[in-house]
């Protein structure tokens, strides 16, 4: 998709066959669980590429100069209950040390509009990149209410990197109409909602699957 | 029975890493081969077809001495020495060694000898058996000899076999006189075996002169060239070896030092493309900000590992995709197709010890349960891989993808691939996998390996003199274990 501040994962015969895996309904649910992991960690290298870097030079154990950069100084991340908490794991195999702050948010039953039931941040977020989790992007009414979180703490709207794993058109599109210089990380962008604001061909409730929690 | 009793397997590189391959009667006499591993490609890199020679010849005639001066005189890297007493069946259980007719030709296995000889000639590892003179048995243990650009057989009865002849490209029989070959008997078994002197006469009448007279003799009219005297005739060896280098310059081998091989394929890659078949990972900044921490020398072992880890989990990642997948349809929880795709193929690994050891944490975060193999090989002061350790889980049908972070000059990284292939692996299901390599080391084993797919995270420049790629990154499994 050629819309600004939206990167998608560069598709291969690898990230495809990731998600083959994971959208396959019959997965045992240790396998859904590995190779999300596998897929979370490339989507969080990919989310860190959008963040600045500074150019640095250095001396390598044969004596020679390396021109490199060096990583953007202040970052965080912030996972929104439940789901995003399965993308912790993948974001500290990348980010040593790093601080992660969390959001609930849950759909009213009766408006079906999301609402805020808990928050906790670093207390110095205003100052920090944040790299907001959350694996599924549908209809996109949970993610920018949290961004209404970030924004009121202080958060800068440019300084936030959205990581997710499958995004619908019709979430990147609302999303983006409301704050328009957050950055989308997603790794595939699918069809488009169903009735239920499921995303088809989509994944299911990721959550659940993640978790064990499904009742059939 | 024939005199002598050593098997060695020999290239000619002289060097004292290798423990000796066997004790024998007159191993130390010789000097101390290797079981080093040649580079079996030439220039356009096609396979060598190596130069298989037979030495025949009656006992005590100086077969053995004739093949260690054209040795010498070749100055040839890589030359196997087999002995045909390698290749003597076991004595059957009810036979008594003192009446046993070790000079005739049924005493031999030549079906084992004709199929290391087709597997050497393609380049294949072989394994050789090792005979006991003591309890005329074959030991448990075989030795494992690689393929070489000159392959000599040699032994009382090489001739003998028609299929065996077919492989030779050179047929020597060494004739020397019968007076002369009884007097180094006599003297060789009482002297150095304490043997007495009737019991080497009656030998000699009962087994070694019939067998001579009957099957050896005759065997002269399928050489190509007789040699007189053996190796006191020294026209007839400096000939034998200038025919050798001809026939081996018509096959693309030339004649060098220990280097010059490499040399001479630098001439081809003096550009600086990078080859077709090496794939650099896309530097991102992220990419570019591990490097930089790995590469800097002040980056604490904690740092170098966890940056190592997280580097090559997405090298690894990048080298399965070029590993084959199929179209695959499947069925979300919505109940909507997806159209995907999946591996089709099985997957190994192989580590190169020990700098592929640092790589093995990642790779089984990713291929869950992998079959890893390991070898170990090291380079000695003369920048020659030696393989020291081998093993390999099966790899039928499977791809294989290579683990070790520097190619540096590229030679052991050739060792590790020479031992895939020597297992049937074909190269189109190599995948060698490197943090760092340097433009020589790539562009070397790329030529040498076509069909290998090499998936690196960057490319250096230079190689210096010691053979560190520059600017490099230093010893990566120094810096990864903390042993510097």
């Amino acid at each position: 998709m050629a819309s600004p501040n939206v990167y998608v994962l560069q598709s291969n015969h690898q990230t495809k066959g990731l998600f083959t895996l994971i959208r396959d309904k019959d997965i045992k649910r240790e396998d859904f669980i590995f190779y999300s992991d596998r897929l979370i960690r490339l989507l969080i290298e990919e989310g860190l590429n959008c963040l600045p870097f500074h150019e640095t030079t250095v001396i390598t154990p044969t004596g020679s100069e390396y021109k490199g950069v060096s990583f953007a100084s202040k970052i965080c991340g912030v996972s929104i209950v439940r789901a995003g908490e399965s993308m912790e794991a993948g974001l500290r195999a990348v980010c040593k040390h790093i601080k992660i702050g969390k959001i609930l948010i849950q759909r009213d039953e009766e408006t079906a509009l999301p609402k805020l039931l808990y928050a906790k941040l670093p207390t110095d977020i205003e100052k920090r990149y944040v790299l907001l989790l959350d694996p599924m992007l549908a209809t996109g009414g949970t993610v920018t209410q949290a961004i209404e979180v970030l924004v009121e703490k202080g958060v800068k709207e440019e300084n936030i990197v959205f990581i997710n794993l499958i995004a619908a058109p019709e979430g990147i599109q609302f999303l983006h109409s409301k704050y328009p210089k957050v950055k989308i990380v997603t790794g595939e962008i699918d069809t488009n909602l169903n009735e239920k604001k499921y995303i088809i061909p989509g994944i299911g409730d990721f959550g659940d699957r993640y978790f064990g929690t499904e009742h059939k | 029975m024939e005199g002598t009793t050593s098997t060695t397997t020999t290239t000619t590189t002289t060097n004292t890493m290798t423990p000796p391959l066997e004790s024998s009667s007159h191993a130390h006499q010789k000097k101390v081969y290797t079981s080093g591993r040649p580079p079996w490609y030439d220039s356009t890199g096609k396979l060598k077809n190596p130069l298989v020679i037979g030495v025949c010849g009656g006992s005590a005639s100086g077969k053995t001495s004739v093949c260690d001066k054209v040795i010498e005189a070749l100055n040839v890297r890589w030359v196997v020495l087999l002995s045909m007493d390698s290749f003597y069946l076991q004595l059957p259980k009810t036979a008594d060694p003192g009446k046993y007719n070790f000079d005739h030709p049924n005493s031999f296995d030549y079906d084992l000898m004709v199929k290391v000889i087709s597997d050497l000639r393609a380049g294949k590892k072989v394994n050789i058996p090792k005979y006991c003179f003591k309890t005329h048995s074959r030991l448990p243990h075989e030795d494992t000899v690689y393929g070489a650009d000159v392959i000599i057989l040699e032994g009382i009865l090489t001739l003998h076999s028609k299929e065996l002849r077919d492989l030779m490209d050179i047929k020597i029989f060494i004739d020397t006189d019968d007076d002369i070959r009884l007097a180094r008997r006599l003297k060789r078994d009482i002297a150095e075996r304490g043997r007495t002197l009737e019991s080497v006469i009656t030998q000699y009448n009962t087994f070694v002169k019939p067998s001579f007279d009957d099957f050896i003799f005759p065997l002269k009219k399928y050489a190509d060239v007789v040699i007189p005297r053996g190796s006191d005739n020294v026209v007839a060896i400096e000939l034998l070896t200038q025919h050798i280098r001809l026939k081996l310059k018509e096959r693309g081998f030339e004649p060098e030092n220990n280097t010059q091989s490499l040399e001479s394929d630098d001439l081809l890659l003096k550009s600086s493309t990078v080859p077709q078949n090496v794939h650099i990972m896309k530097e991102t900044n992220q990419i570019k900000a591990m490097q930089s921490i790995l590469r800097n020398k002040k980056t604490t072992v904690g740092d170098f590992v966890f940056y190592s880890d997280r580097l090559c989990s997405l090298l690894i990642e990048e080298a399965l995709t070029f590993l084959p997948f199929t179209e695959k349809i499947i069925i979300t929880p919505t109940g909507t197709e997806y159209k995907g795709e999946k591996l089709d193929s099985k997957l190994a690994a192989l580590i190169v010890l020990r700098a592929g050891s640092c790589m093995e944490q990642p790779l089984r975060s990713i291929c869950k349960g992998i079959k890893t193999g390991k070898v170990l090989i090291q380079s000695d002061e003369k920048k020659q891989p030696h393989l020291f350790y081998e093993r390999l889980p099966d790899l039928t049908n499977s791809h294989v993808l290579v683990l070790d972070p520097c190619i540096a000059s590229g030679s052991s990284s050739e060792m590790a691939i020479r031992v895939l292939l020597d297992h049937g692996v074909p190269e189109s299901k190599i995948v060698f996998v490197s943090v760092i390599a340097s433009l020589k080391g790539a562009q070397r084993l790329s030529y040498r390996f076509p069909d290998v797919k090499f998936v690196i995270s960057a490319l250096d420049k230079d190689l210096s003199e010691k053979g560190f790629i520059l600017p490099g990154i230093g010893n990566y499994s120094d810096r990864y274990f903390g042993t510097y």
